[in-house]
């Protein structure tokens, strides 16, 4: 067949709609940083039923969603929130997200707050946390770093 | 099986068809497909065996998942930019995907390409297409290929059904006659 004649056929054959794909791709190539994250968060989440011998269902009854919620966040799509993540390692007892480097962040951050009078340098303990409060400095504390970091 | 439609990926160039009662073209679940992650663990999980045979070397679903994912993102990558040229430009053409012939004596190809795999090619996914000419390739659909033939399993054979019911349609429609295409399969360098 000639090439003319395959052109004009084609013409007349495909769809004037562009294939999804376009759209779809382009979200994926935008977005690519994050889904990678999203995606490393599925397969924990999949590969972590699999071991306890559970499944999505039984993990949707537990955190209070519906079995097609859990069933869109194993897609490697879902951009989750704190507070999801936070709800899924509580129900399936693992870490899905940690923050590499944080004792480095924590030594720059001392720049801005080791000026700040009684800015815990370490986690206090909650009794250490009451004699802050008692002493009512907590309060100001937290105000001062707040102003400085803004 | 029937086709419901045919959509352009690049124009003139790489085309995928549609069946019915599928949301999408063949060519957008290929890559919808590649890129999840239930749909991946799931898959490699029923095919535990021929993804740890040794074909691929011994490799982990996890790594597996993730490789599938990247390898799915490079081709598709490559794909847009082509498909973003436009038809215009001259050097509009998938010079960086691998087509090769599906079976190796396959004399109904009028111009046979000879690409051969990259070396360090060892790529899994493969998407299946008519030739209709030297630069023009209708998909009708892929798989992820762990073993070394399509009549292996069961996934990649019904890939081969959906070939024929693609040459049909085209040859109804007038698109290919008698000996003017070939059964292709198409996978990227691995880039």
């Amino acid at each position: 067949m000639e090439n003319k004649e395959i052109l004009a056929k084609l013409e007349q054959i495909v769809s004037k709609e562009p294939s999804k794909w376009h759209e779809e791709s382009q979200y994926r190539i935008e977005n690519k940083q994050w889904l990678k994250r999203s995606q490393a968060v599925a397969l924990k989440i999949l590969r972590t039923l699999r071991e306890q011998g559970s499944n999505q269902k039984e993990l949707a009854l537990k955190i209070g969603v519906s079995a097609q919620q859990v069933n869109k966040w194993v897609k490697g799509t879902e951009n989750f929130t704190f507070e999801t993540i936070a709800k899924l390692e509580h129900a399936l007892q693992v870490n899905l997200m940690s923050i590499t480097g944080f004792e480095n962040l924590s030594k720059s951050s001392n720049k801005i707050i080791q000026n700040v009078p009684y800015y815990p340098q370490t986690a206090p303990k909650v009794s250490e946390y009451a004699a802050v409060v008692n002493a009512g400095n907590l309060k100001v504390v937290y105000n001062k770093y707040d102003n400085k970091a803004a | 099986m029937e086709i419901v439609n045919i959509f352009a990926i690049v124009k003139n160039s790489l085309l995928a068809v549609q069946f019915d009662g599928k949301e999408s073209d063949e060519f957008s679940m290929l890559f919808n497909n590649w890129q999840d992650v239930e749909y991946l663990e799931q898959f490699f999980e029923d095919n535990k065996q021929d993804l740890q045979s040794g074909f691929y070397g011994n490799i982990t679903i996890e790594e597996a998942v993730f490789q599938t994912i990247e390898e799915a993102e490079s081709m598709e990558r490559y794909i847009k930019k082509v498909a973003n040229r436009g038809n215009s430009d001259p050097n509009n053409t998938l010079h960086d995907l691998v087509f090769t012939p599906l079976h190796k004596n396959d004399n109904t190809i009028n111009h046979q390409e000879s690409k051969a795999y990259g070396q360090n090619n060892h790529s899994w996914l493969r998407m299946y297409a008519i030739r209709i000419s030297t630069n023009l390739y209708v998909v009708s659909g892929g798989a992820i290929k762990l073993t070394g033939k399509i009549q292996d399993r069961t996934h990649t054979t019904d890939e081969l059904l959906k070939l024929k019911v693609t040459a049909a349609y085209l040859k109804e429609i007038g698109l290919i006659k008698k000996e003017d295409y070939g059964f292709i399969e198409i996978s990227s360098h691995g880039k």
